[in-house]
């Protein structure tokens, strides 16, 4: 039997956490702890793409650093303007 | 001081424990295919990042729409796009294994793959903008489809363009341009393509998922 590599078990996560998602979608109602949840996931599929299918794991270091903070902040900003929502609609208000 | 022992001593080398190479990968502590490509896909993150900051505004003026918006979408389309462009991720990812290898036959069938997922996701992509179109959903119904449509076309047309390079370096490949050898070219193709399908792996839950 042919052993499985690493690219082939980052694939397999990577469909198992993005059926999982497509099951939140279907069935989950909007919560607070839904978006942390698929908050983390966007930045745990991100950084697998990253290290292991871009190979950036021992790359330059900048750029390598770069693309995971990619992956740290628009996942923090998303989980934060949907916590924040409100005040964020009331300081772009144009009065 | 470590490139002499490399080049004195060729020992195998496991990149992503995809397979041995005699020396070490071309992306080992240096920038994967060359610096130009890295310009492209910082200023392609940087305007995919712009439609996320006018998502968020537009999402905590108009919550509604956005509560609403994802459930009248299509997320079966939403969902095999997604498996679609981490499938074809994987596939780019072995056709740099099997060209570091040296089995250009084999890296060719995987950007075989890459490029028929790239056409996939197109043709998955305009049954889902016709499936939209029948259930009364256009670009200005709402703000949310205005940003969905806006957000999707333009990854949309990404794929497209991709779709070509990839076709690039088929043909590359097959004249023995690229090889074991010679295959940064490849690499920087590799890296726009994976820039390409991390952009999706935000989309998709902020449009189909998130509410």
């Amino acid at each position: 039997m042919k052993k499985l590599t690493k690219l082939d078990l980052t694939w397999l996560v990577l469909m198992v956490i993005t059926l999982l998602n497509a099951l939140v979608a279907e069935t989950a109602d909007p919560h607070i702890l839904i978006t942390a949840i698929v908050c983390l996931s966007i930045a745990y599929k991100g950084r697998l793409v990253i290290d292991d299918f871009m190979e950036l794991l021992n790359a330059n270091r900048t750029i390598r650093t770069l693309m995971r903070s990619y992956f740290y902040i628009i996942p923090v900003l998303i989980f934060v303007t949907d916590l924040f929502a409100e005040q964020l609609a009331a300081i772009s208000t144009m009065s | 001081m470590t490139n002499t022992v490399t080049e004195s001593t060729p020992r195998p080398f496991f990149i992503n424990g995809a397979g041995a190479v005699a020396s070490e990968p071309e992306s080992i502590r240096k920038i994967p295919g060359n610096s130009a490509v890295w310009v492209g896909i910082f200023a392609e993150l940087t305007e995919f990042a712009m439609f996320f900051v006018i998502y968020f505004f537009a999402k905590a003026h108009y919550p509604e729409q956005f509560e609403q918006g994802p459930t009248q979408l299509n997320t079966l389309a939403g969902t095999l796009n997604t498996a679609v462009l981490i499938s074809s991720s994987y596939f780019v990812a072995k056709a740099m294994a099997s060209i570091r290898d040296n089995r250009p036959q084999d890296c060719v069938r995987w950007l075989w793959g890459t490029l028929a997922a790239g056409a996939l996701y197109l043709v998955i992509k305009g049954v889902e903008y016709q499936w939209n179109a029948q259930h009364g959903i256009h670009s200005d119904s709402n703000y949310f489809y205005t940003v969905y449509y806006y957000m999707t076309f333009n990854h949309l047309l990404h794929v497209g363009w991709a779709s070509g390079s990839i076709l690039w370096a088929i043909m590359r490949v097959k004249q023995g341009v690229y090889t074991v050898d010679n295959h940064s070219p490849l690499t920087a193709i590799a890296s726009y393509w994976h820039m390409i399908d991390l952009a999706w792996i935000i989309i998709f839950p902020m449009l189909y998922v998130l509410r």
